[in-house]
């Protein structure tokens, strides 16, 4: 167990190296998510008290669609010089393989979600108040679920040539369940005070985050294997 | 010359002056990439501490055969008996013509992280070690993006020796390497059969491979066509049968 978690370590100090000494996705990433967000703030009046209601969606847009770039970018970085291979002829068990890359995409993930909720309590004027505790309380599971649904599914399309058009057609109809829970809990939590329906779109997107999770860990074999 | 050869029954060759069990023993092996049989119905042993140079044109399938024996490709049909299957890779080490290393970390940082995936103990101590013997010290601190082809290559052997492998698989070692380079390499490769490891080795570099092994396979359409030791013939016999037996 210590010797696996060390090794999931290294493979998490690892990928953040990589991505911080060329930061080319996290960049691409938090430019797109920014982007969309503007180009939001110009259909719909930020001033408008009317457009509540649409903020959720606008928000967890902005989130999704950069993720993915995210999660192509995190097998391209395996595939040069076929270093993939290379980790794969390593003895570590392959849930533990998975569970370090899910983990550090996890970890950019999570980075990109407060640059892009920073830039949208900027652009829509959203009163930063107590209450957007729950909303990081939310990036947490539904993160959770999102890189480990993205983990699996770019480590299976990793090796095609075309995984960067593939992966958001079999990403997005996997995640859409969290999605929609994801949604509904920020209007929530933009409606005011926590309740009894916040907490149990909380619980469910936990137990998504933990479903994708374990589904990963068990399966991530049969992906990278031949 | 079937006799010298074992054409036929590729292993039979050096079986009786061999001791020990195989470390790797393949019956009727067959591979398929799509309707193509890569390898077809091979049978092979390779026994503890040989050197064996692996030769045929390309598309023979020898890359295909060193990766089903390192347990990185499995097999459709027959089936394979072996230390370096998906339990016992810490045992085996690989070398391509693909390097396999990060080139946005430093050669230092890359030898570390493969030796804590092969939880080698004190994996910084075991990099440094190997740093030195691979004469990099001085570019240790270097992005692995900034090394020359040469330098590359050793980081890769690095890479390939730092959990110690009892077999060791190559896959075209000498290309690209100066002759500095591909001397470093037979010297390393000569230490590692001296210390008793298993080396298999595709090669096309006929002299190379002849001088550094004991025992020379050469491969045409899947299957083995040659399996004879270099004690058994000389250079230039091999050279000639080879071109006989890949139609050169």
């Amino acid at each position: 167990m210590r010797k696996a978690a060390g090794i999931t370590v290294a493979l998490i100090i690892k990928d953040l190296k990589l991505e911080f000494r060329s930061p080319r996705a996290f960049l691409t990433t938090g430019f797109f998510a920014v982007t969309t967000l503007v180009m939001f703030s110009f259909a719909f009046d930020p001033g408008d008290p009317g457009i509540r209601s649409a903020l959720p969606g606008i928000l967890w847009a902005a989130l999704l669609f950069p993720g993915v770039i995210q999660l192509n970018n995190s097998f391209r970085t395996e595939q040069e010089n076929d270093v993939f291979g290379g980790v794969l002829l390593t003895p570590v068990d392959r849930g533990v393989l998975f569970l370090g890359k899910c983990a550090a995409n996890f970890i950019l993930l999570f980075l990109t979600d407060l640059l892009v909720f920073a830039a949208f309590a900027l652009i829509f004027n959203a009163p930063v108040d107590a209450g957007y505790i729950w909303l990081l309380l939310l990036f947490l599971p539904v993160n959770l679920a999102f890189s480990s649904a993205g983990t699996i599914l770019a480590g299976m399309v990793s090796r095609l040539p075309s995984r960067e058009v593939l992966l958001p057609v079999i990403l997005f109809p996997v995640i859409t369940p969290v999605l929609i829970i994801a949604v509904n809990a920020t209007g929530e939590i933009f409606a005011g005070p926590a309740g009894d329906t916040l907490f149990s779109w909380l619980k469910m997107s936990t137990a998504s985050g933990l479903l994708f999770c374990g589904a990963g860990y068990l399966l991530f074999e049969y992906i990278v294997e031949d | 010359m079937a006799s010298v050869l074992g054409i036929g029954r590729p292993g039979v060759a050096l079986m009786n002056r061999t001791q020990g069990d195989p470390v790797i023993s393949l019956q009727d092996v067959e591979k398929r990439f799509g309707r193509k049989k890569v390898i077809d119905e091979l049978c092979l042993d390779v026994y503890p501490g040989q050197f064996i140079s692996l030769f045929g044109p390309n598309g023979a399938g020898k890359t295909t055969l060193l990766r089903i024996m390192s347990g990185q490709l499995g097999v459709d049909n027959g089936w394979i008996d072996s230390r370096s299957g998906t339990l016992k890779r810490s045992l085996t080490g690989f070398i391509s013509h693909q390097v396999m290393l990060y080139p946005d970390l430093t050669g230092f940082e890359n030898l570390e992280f493969y030796a804590r995936l092969h939880s080698v103990p004190n994996p910084a101590d075991a990099a440094n070690r190997m740093i030195k013997r691979i004469n990099l010290d001085s570019d240790a601190s270097r992005y692995v993006r900034n090394y020359s082809r040469g330098m590359l290559q050793r980081l890769s052997l690095g890479r390939a020796l730092i959990n110690d492998p009892e077999i060791l698989f190559l896959d075209e070692p000498f290309t690209g390497l100066d002759r500095q380079g591909a001397e470093f390499l037979a010297e390393i490769l000569n230490q590692g059969h001296s210390g008793g490891k298993t080396i298999l080795m595709a090669t096309h570099d006929l002299r190379s491979g002849y001088d550094l092994s004991d025992r020379i396979l050469v491969m045409t359409r899947g299957r083995i066509s040659m399996d004879f030791s270099t004690r058994d013939l000389e250079f230039s016999g091999f050279v000639s049968s080879f071109e006989e037996v890949s139609g050169r």
